[in-house]
């Protein structure tokens, strides 16, 4: 009996630690520091490109599906998205046009005559570069010291994103400010995990690759 | 869209090249009915949902082989492996082509 207790309590004592490691929250002055730094940061960079590894945990299904490919980024209205894996799809955001193109079909929206699709290709281009830390209308944000990353908890003010997510955790590398990780938490209990991989920045990336 | 066989169910998810889900159902193997489980909140309007229960029961019939009768409002066709199901009453097209399966090891170690 007594070597049980002793195991549980150094278990919980091992529990603790653990946890504390994985995030540790920030006082308020300090949390203001690190948005501010990494919101510089991101402001800064003029070009990104990196492999993505996307995976999405089912609630209902108790699956994960993985899928990958490439992410780049021009500043300052620039993205290219693509799946390379299990299915090829790519999402193109330049300026005022954005061009969705699957297997068998390309569609092009005119990002200015469409209110939702500016909506999602703003909040994009801000999650991926971090900027989305300075969207003040869009999130409340807090951020937790994850070691070698700074962990910003984004909660969704707006209604319409409140009703798809309960919150979204950008991981920063403290290297150099780079988001590593994304993931969304859905309402109803799924989460995407958007790993970001081999950043290279800035990069050499030629215009044709944001051609419409 | 993936879907599982659990016990009585056929219990499905649809969701975007982003992961971000659309609608989650199950299909009753004794009722051949189809019951939304989560519907993303611009299509979760009761007409939408109506539709959407009875478009979803035949897609999962004619994707798992089952016997499947929609009547003269839907077509059906099958095409380069790809199964298009069309309900010509509300203009809705669903095609469904399978997913690649290839063993592909990557450099960081990991497999799929």
């Amino acid at each position: 009996m007594k070597l049980i207790h002793s195991i549980l309590v150094t278990l919980a004592l091992l529990l603790l630690t653990v946890a504390d490691a994985v995030s540790a929250p920030l006082s308020a002055a300090r949390q203001k520091e690190v948005v501010a730094s990494l919101s510089k940061a991101a402001a800064a960079m003029s070009s990104m490109s990196c492999d993505i590894v996307q995976t999405k945990q089912m609630s209902l299904l108790k699956d994960k599906m993985v899928s990958r490919g490439k992410m780049y980024y021009k500043k300052s209205n620039k993205l290219r998205w693509e799946y390379t894996s299990p299915y090829t799809y790519s999402l193109i955001l330049n300026g005022t046009k954005a061009s969705m193109k699957g297997k068998n079909r390309k569609d092009v929206v005119d990002v200015d005559n469409n209110k939702v699709f500016k909506e999602i290709s703003r909040i994009m281009m801000s999650t991926v570069t971090g900027n989305a830390l300075t969207s003040t209308s869009d999130f409340t944000s807090t951020v937790a010291d994850g070691n070698a990353t700074w962990e910003v908890t984004l909660l969704p003010k707006r209604r319409d994103l409140r009703q798809m997510f309960s919150k979204i955790i950008l991981s920063f590398r403290k290297s150099d400010s780079q988001v590593q990780r994304i993931r969304l938490y859905e309402k109803k209990g799924d989460v995407t995990t958007i790993e970001m991989k081999n950043i290279v920045s800035p990069a050499r990336l030629n215009d044709s690759l944001f051609t419409i | 869209m993936v879907m599982n066989r659990e016990d009585n169910d056929i219990v499905g998810c649809m969701f975007n090249e982003f992961g971000v889900s659309g609608i989650d159902f199950s299909y009753n193997l004794n009722r051949h009915s189809v019951k939304l489980l989560h519907v993303m909140p611009f299509l979760d309007k009761w007409y939408i949902r109506m539709v959407l229960r009875r478009d979803l029961k035949y897609c999962v019939e004619l994707l798992t082989g089952m016997p499947c009768a929609p009547g003269r409002r839907f077509e059906i066709s099958c095409d380069d492996g790809s199964t298009t199901l069309s309900d010509r009453q509300y203009n809705l097209t669903f095609t469904f082509s399978p997913l690649e399966e290839t063993l592909t090891e990557y450099s960081d170690g990991t497999e799929e």
